[in-house]
């Protein structure tokens, strides 16, 4: 390395001395500026340290400089790095062409032409109507919401969709992917139903050992208690048989053995079979009879069935899983003509596993419950989204929510792409609820278009009955709760962006547009339909957040003031007198 | 060349490949090497053979060896065996030159699948079974516990043979009570009315009988993979006269 380009004492005495600028009695743009486009390249450099040769090196643009930290550096690596940025920059000033700083007001721009400087950086000049506004909604303490899209929004919004849409197209990727073999792994599903063809009693206890193992702690109660008899016998032999020259000694033996309350019910007996121990030991001896007889018809039952049973088990679990191999080309391109597909996307992951991306559009959540909580079962469309599934080799899969892996137009944050699109769209895996066996199983198989089925059929739903299901609701176009549509053309790009990032994919950009098109009338034309709600919704008379409606569990207070829910009952009222604890009807304790 | 036999003939009564699991023959004596034999050639693949001995010549009137395996190992009669009825030997046998005792099963030895117990002495059937039988214990989590249960037996088949007459014990290793009616059965080695000796004082050994005895215990196996509801426990044969007794259940 050149020598000229070390840090030297010289440098830093140099740089520790003020730039000279001239004075400006005016603190005008062009100094502003300066100060800028130095700050700017402050950032611009980039400090290395090489740990083998101890030295410090920076870059800006095509200079260099470098710092070599002795053995015994007193220096802290901070200060060197501000050191050499400051010899950058000072050497830099003579190749930037900074304005001339004359106390007046410069205007002349092209000083600034051929400088590669990053922009700086200026707040944006705002419209002062607009500004007024949004100072209006800072003071205002209920700010009204968003108003619904009109038909003049949602042919806007459409037509946005359309502008520019060559740039947008992207090509389909068709690089070949890795085979992907995953094992079998279907112990789960095969234990799952060897277990229901077997009564409860083989999987409890173990019935293949004899009585007296098995009730091993019962019997060592009833040994104590035996031992405790004998002593209080014992206890008793001494206290009225002793000599008497003896008695002392006994007493003192019954004194070192019982405490007071033992020794007080030892003196008011005359016989032991007086004595709660015995009538207790004797209570514990049926009940042991009773128990071991009990296990005896049970191990003669079901013992040999049990037998049985491990044996299968153990038949099971030393199955070596069945290979399979999965064909993901295939799944790309079967997947990609289902009708509600707009995108598929699969890669291989390190340490054999795979990510497949599925983009969904047209999918309407129907009401899945019997009997729906709502005063309509509802269909509701959902925008146009993607989820991911990870599967290992196997066979387990999970299909998280989280951005970059199941997002969707969000019902709660302004209309952004997040997770939170679906009803059952959890924090953070779907609650899939009774689909979840089925899925593991598929996946367990490796049966991935039958995964994908189920996991499009567990979006197509909701269950109002279902503590998650239940705020569906919320996702009506109507409702008050949902946040309004973003531009729709993020989600094109977004999307189109996210399926593009791996190696295999497919992507059918115009369905897409047409879905969000589609999904834009949708929304603004069901603002004339009556959002669902909850039918015959109550709620609790005191917390009013928890329902009491008939089918929860609440409470009638004596005062007959409404109904009351199971948690506020219990901490709120009286159990005995039935009213709020404030108004209780109970005499007072000392009465 | 080739590892695998083709089962076309009997594939219908019984698919070694339905049934992928470890089988192993501890003892390749009389019984023993029949066994194997019969094994190989059902088509099954994963075998383990496990005996410490060698071949003499005594031994070819009623065990599979030929002349050119006099004087080698016994497992390595068992090998050539297979190779000559195969072509070449699958990777999954294993020719083990070893006794089979309780601190080899305690290390980790004969693990999982079906056992075959073919050896010489009671004391030895005893000491290996009961070590086997270990592994079907609940420990304290329970017995269908993933990691043990994968390497306990989940049958074991136990022959003896006389001269004229033979048993096939079937014991299921995780039902206490038929593991104690088998031990019931064990007699002493010492016991000279339980032994028949021939007159040079070595116990009689037919090959005919042998052969039968132990195509019997695979058929028990068989049996136990594709219908185990009809299977018995206990098999008592007599060749003179002939007769077969089966029980539901091992009586002492």
């Amino acid at each position: 390395m050149a020598t000229d380009d070390v840090i030297t004492e010289e440098h830093i005495q140099q740089i520790r001395q003020p730039m000279n600028e001239p004075p400006s009695h005016f603190p005008n743009g062009p100094t502003q500026y300066r100060q800028e486009l130095i700050n700017n390249l402050r950032q611009q450099v980039q400090i290395d340290f090489n740990a083998i040769e101890n030295r410090y090196i920076g870059h800006l643009y095509n200079a260099r400089a470098a710092y070599n930290a002795t053995e015994h550096e007193t220096r802290t690596g901070e200060y060197i790095r501000q050191l050499i940025t400051e010899r950058l920059i000072t050497e830099n000033m003579e190749r930037i062409a900074m304005p001339h700083i004359t106390g007046t007001t410069t205007t002349d721009t092209t000083l600034f032409t051929n400088v590669q400087t990053t922009p700086i950086h200026q707040p944006p000049i705002m419209d002062p109507e607009e500004l007024n506004r949004l100072l209006r909604e800072a003071d205002a303490p209920d700010v009204p919401p968003m108003a619904p899209p009109t038909a003049n929004d949602t042919e806007s919004l459409i037509a946005q969709l359309y502008e520019n849409t060559e740039a947008a197209v992207p090509a389909n990727n068709t690089r070949p992917l890795r085979p992907f073999v995953i094992q079998q792994d279907t112990q789960a599903a095969e234990l799952r139903t060897l277990r229901a063809t077997y009564p409860d009693a083989v999987t409890g206890r173990d019935l293949q050992i004899s009585a007296n193992q098995a009730l091993t702690e019962d019997r060592d109660t009833i040994f104590l208690m035996l031992k405790r008899i004998n002593h209080v016998k014992a206890a008793l032999f001494m206290k009225y048989e002793a000599p008497m020259k003896y008695r002392a000694a006994a007493q003192e033996i019954i004194n070192n053995q019982f405490s007071s309350f033992q020794r007080r019910q030892i003196s008011d007996l005359q016989n032991i079979r007086h004595h709660n121990i015995y009538q207790d030991a004797v209570t514990q001896i049926h009940r042991f009879r009773e128990q071991r007889r009990t296990y005896v018809e049970e191990q003669e039952r079901y013992g040999s069935q049990q037998a049985r049973y491990h044996q299968q088990t153990a038949m099971i679990r030393q199955r070596p899983n069945v290979p399979k191999e999965i064909n993901l080309q295939a799944i790309i391109d079967t997947v990609s003509q289902w009708e509600n597909i707009w995108g598929v996307s699969v890669r291989n992951l390190e340490g054999n596993a795979i990510q497949i991306c599925i983009g969904l559009c047209n999918i309407v959540m129907e009401e899945s419950a019997t009997e729906t909580r709502y005063t309509y079962p509802a269909a509701i469309r959902l925008a146009p989204f993607y989820f991911t599934i990870n599967l290992n080799a196997t066979g387990q899969f999970v299909c998280r929510s989280g951005n970059r892996n199941a997002v969707g137009l969000s019902r709660n944050n302004s209309g952004r792409l997040e997770y939170d699109f679906h009803p059952h769209q959890l924090s953070d895996t779907p609650c899939f609820g009774t689909f979840g066996q089925s899925l593991i199983d598929m996946a367990t198989h490796g049966d991935m278009i039958s995964l994908i089925n189920g996991i499009i059929a567990f979006y197509s739903q909701y269950n109002s009955q279902d503590s998650a299901g239940i705020a569906a609701m919320y996702y009506h176009p109507a409702s008050e709760e949902f946040a309004r549509p973003i531009t729709p053309t993020d989600m094109v790009s977004s999307y189109i962006s996210r399926f593009q990032e791996w190696r295999s994919h497919s992507v059918d950009a115009d369905k897409l547009r047409k879905a969000i098109a589609d999904y834009l009338t949708y929304f603004q034309e069901e603002q004339a339909v009556e959002a669902p709600t909850l039918a015959n919704a109550m709620f609790c008379a005191n917390c009013e957040e928890n329902p009491v409606s008939d089918d929860d569990t609440y409470y009638t207070p004596e005062d007959g003031n409404g109904r009351v829910c199971a948690s506020c009952w219990e901490e709120r009222y009286c159990g005995d007198c039935e009213y709020h604890i404030d108004d209780c009807h109970c005499e007072p304790d000392n009465y | 060349m080739t590892e695998t036999i083709n089962i076309m003939r009997h594939e219908s009564v019984f698919n070694p490949t339905d049934h992928p699991y470890p089988i192993h023959v501890i003892g390749a004596g009389a019984t023993g090497s029949r066994v194997f034999a019969a094994l190989v050639e059902l088509g099954i693949s994963d075998i383990h053979v496990y005996d410490d001995d060698i071949v003499e010549d005594h031994n070819l009137a009623n065990q599979i060896y030929t002349v050119h395996d006099i004087n080698q190992e016994k497992v390595e009669g068992c090998r050539h065996f297979a190779e000559q009825k195969l072509g070449a030997v699958p990777d999954t046998m294993y020719f083990r030159n070893r006794k089979v005792t309780p601190d080899y099963i305690a290390a980790g030895g004969v693990s999982g699948g079906v056992v075959f117990i073919l050896t010489d002495t009671m004391d030895s059937r005893r000491n290996i079974f009961t070590a086997l039988q270990r592994r079907c214990i609940p420990s304290e989590n329970s017995i269908t516990d993933s990691s043990a249960i994968r390497n306990a037996p989940m049958l074991i088949i136990e022959t003896r043979m006389g001269s004229t007459h033979g048993n096939i014990f079937t014991i299921n290793p995780f039902d206490s009570i038929a593991c104690k009616a088998w031990k019931e059965t064990l007699v002493d080695d010492t016991d000279e009315d339980a032994i028949e000796l021939s007159p040079c004082g070595t116990a009689l050994s037919v090959g005919t009988t042998a052969s039968l005895i132990a195509n019997y215990a695979v058929w028990q196996m068989m049996q136990f993979f594709v219908d185990p509801v009809g299977l018995q426990p206990q098999v008592d044969v007599f060749f003179k006269p002939t007769l077969t007794i089966t029980a539901p259940a091992i009586a002492a």
